[in-house]
């Protein structure tokens, strides 16, 4: 397995407030790997730095040996990095295929005047991305849904869309930003087979932030955790769930005489 | 009914109507002679639809609140004149080897002259701008109309503040309503396509967009520039049209003019500003008897239009072309 992602001593400051501090990092192709910390630690910080929102203060950030610190995010997706957000952001007034087909954009070959021209090569490029939206809805159980808009689907399925449109980028490696939020028992388990699923079919590297144990200790291979911006511990599950370090930044330490 | 058979037509109602009356201007209706007073307010109409429409791709479909439209008109209306009227002798005898058909060559190239200035006028401005969002962005191109006014008042080859006469009156029904069907097939076809839907991912959330590798940056530029190429084709059609341009015709409250038959039509719907820069046009002259209750009428409209139906005469009820999976 080749490294996809590494992060190098990577910081980020906002003013005085250190959000990412020093972090060292990699997730290989093909790996599932969970990201977990208390609230604040800093790990949607650094699910922007990686994917261009923000620039990290100091350190690198490379993803297939490129460093990518500085480039516009529709760049970095460009070289095969997409995500999902925490609070869902689909494209409010379009329809559920239309949200798809939006992200299909990136490897577009007809452009501006192909879309004015409409020439037999435009024509059959949009039926070809149409049909390939449509069967990666189908994949996802949205295909029936397809023509409604997607504000009206329920929130389960809106962050199933999420997903579909972020494979619609072609990823090597997908960000999930705390997918299983607001979601009951049955849909966890319902999500944690669909990300497995994704994974294997799609070949992905997955790097997941998650605050419901279960769903990140079921299904990642590797996890890191975060607090106060430090990475204070990585490991295979059962290692993490046994580290005193952890156990003291989501509970507290054991205080000597009390 | 493909969208490309719009193109078709545009093509031919212009390319007809100027070939039957290279000259006569006056017989611009294919059907022969028309009243003249409604023939200009058709004209008129004609030119402010391609203005609504090519706003609506700035502001309706992009989501980026451009309130400097009427300063690209201007561009491209002082910039077809300076071939016609200003240069008009030198380039005539350049097209000498036309014949008859010389000044009609001449407008069409002063006409592309209009659009291709005002499209650069939009590079120039959308490039630096477009980093700003919602109000900022407004006031700058409300800045940038006002900048391109006052140059051209105080630049005494065009004319200055006494504005420029004596422009050919090329502009007929058919090149006007031709270039209304282009704007619309132009607009239409790009919007309609994978390609057009980075536009509607811009406006619906930008951090996404750029997630999903929307290039925003490109998108907003890009329908800018469109824009103000129309915009610019609307001036030149207009200069040639009226005959006499000042730059107080190109005033700030031109630009809002646009913006109220955008936001009366319904936002991001080529159908409904169409609808609504024909209507708003006939209403003005209806209203001309009133002289200056016409603007409480236009206010009263907006007041409740926005009231009773928010999102615009035709907004939200599904896009024009091609028909098929466009329903919101």
């Amino acid at each position: 397995m080749s490294e996809l992602l590494r992060l190098e001593k990577v910081t980020v400051r906002f003013g005085g407030l250190v959000a990412v501090s020093e972090v060292d990092f990699h997730v290989a192709e093909g790996e599932l790997v969970g990201l977990i910390g208390p609230n604040g630690a800093g790990k949607t910080t650094l699910f922007n730095l990686v994917t261009g929102v923000y620039t990290p203060t100091t350190g690198r950030i490379c993803f297939e040996g490129r460093e990518v610190d500085g480039l516009n995010s529709s760049a970095i997706t460009g070289m095969g990095v997409a995500r999902t957000f925490q609070n869902i952001r689909l494209f409010n007034s379009l329809t559920v295929l239309d949200n798809v087909v939006a992200a299909f954009n990136l490897h577009l070959k007809s452009g501006f005047f192909g879309a004015l021209w409409r020439g037999a090569a435009f024509r059959a490029e949009e039926a070809q991305i149409r049909e390939e939206a449509l069967s990666l809805l189908e994949i996802f159980g949205l295909r029936e849904v397809a023509q409604t808009p997607c504000r009206s689907l329920p929130y389960g399925d809106q962050r199933r869309l999420e997903i579909v449109r972020a494979l619609a980028t072609r990823p090597k490696l997908l960000l999930l930003d705390e997918p299983a939020a607001g979601m009951n028992p049955t849909e966890k388990v319902e999500l944690m087979r669909l990300i497995r699923f994704t994974q294997e079919r799609f070949k992905l590297a997955v790097l997941l932030v998650e605050h419901d144990m279960k769903v990140v200790m079921g299904i990642c291979e590797r996890i890191a955790v975060l607090e106060y911006g430090r990475k204070i511990a990585e490991g295979t599950p059962s290692e993490i769930q046994k580290d005193k370090r952890v156990i003291a930044a989501y509970l507290g330490e054991e205080v000597a005489d009390a | 009914m493909g969208p490309r058979f719009l193109l078709l037509i545009s093509v031919a109602v212009m390319g007809l109507v100027s070939f039957l009356f290279t000259g006569h201007p006056e017989l611009s209706w294919p059907l022969g002679q028309v009243d003249d007073y409604l023939l200009n307010i058709l004209i008129l109409a004609g030119i402010n639809v391609i203005l609504a429409v090519s706003l609506n791709i700035v502001n309706g479909h992009t989501g980026q609140f451009s309130l400097g439209h009427a300063g690209f008109m201007a561009v491209g209306a002082y910039g077809s004149a300076t071939l016609t009227q200003i240069n008009g002798k030198v380039f005539l005898a350049d097209l000498s080897f036309l014949g008859n058909a010389a000044p009609t060559g001449l407008f069409v190239l002063s006409l592309l002259a209009g659009g291709v200035f005002a499209a650069l006028a939009g590079l120039a401005v959308g490039l630096p701008s477009l980093r700003l969002k919602g109000d900022y962005l407004a006031i700058v191109t409300l800045g940038f109309g006002e900048i391109i006014r006052v140059m051209i008042q105080n630049t005494e080859s065009l004319g200055g503040a006494r504005g420029l006469a004596g422009i050919p009156p090329h502009t007929s029904l058919g090149w006007t309503w031709g270039i209304s069907l282009l704007a619309i097939y132009c607009v239409g076809s790009l919007v309609n396509s994978t390609y057009g839907r980075g536009f509607l991912a811009v406006r619906d959330d930008e951090i996404a967009a750029e997630a999903m590798g929307v290039n925003t940056t490109r998108y907003k530029v890009t329908a800018f520039v469109v824009g103000a190429f129309f915009a610019g084709l609307a001036g030149a059609l207009y200069a040639h049209f009226i005959g006499y341009i000042t730059p107080e015709g190109f005033s700030f409250l031109k630009s809002v003019d646009v913006v109220v038959m955008v936001i009366l039509g319904g936002m991001g719907s080529t159908a409904g500003v169409t609808v609504a820069a024909i209507g708003l046009t006939f209403l003005n002259e209806a209203l001309r008897e009133a002289e200056q209750y016409r603007m409480v009428a236009f206010a009263l409209l907006l007041i409740i239009l926005m009231i009773t139906r928010p999102q615009g005469l035709l907004g939200g009820l599904g896009r024009w072309l091609p028909g098929k999976g466009g329903k919101p």
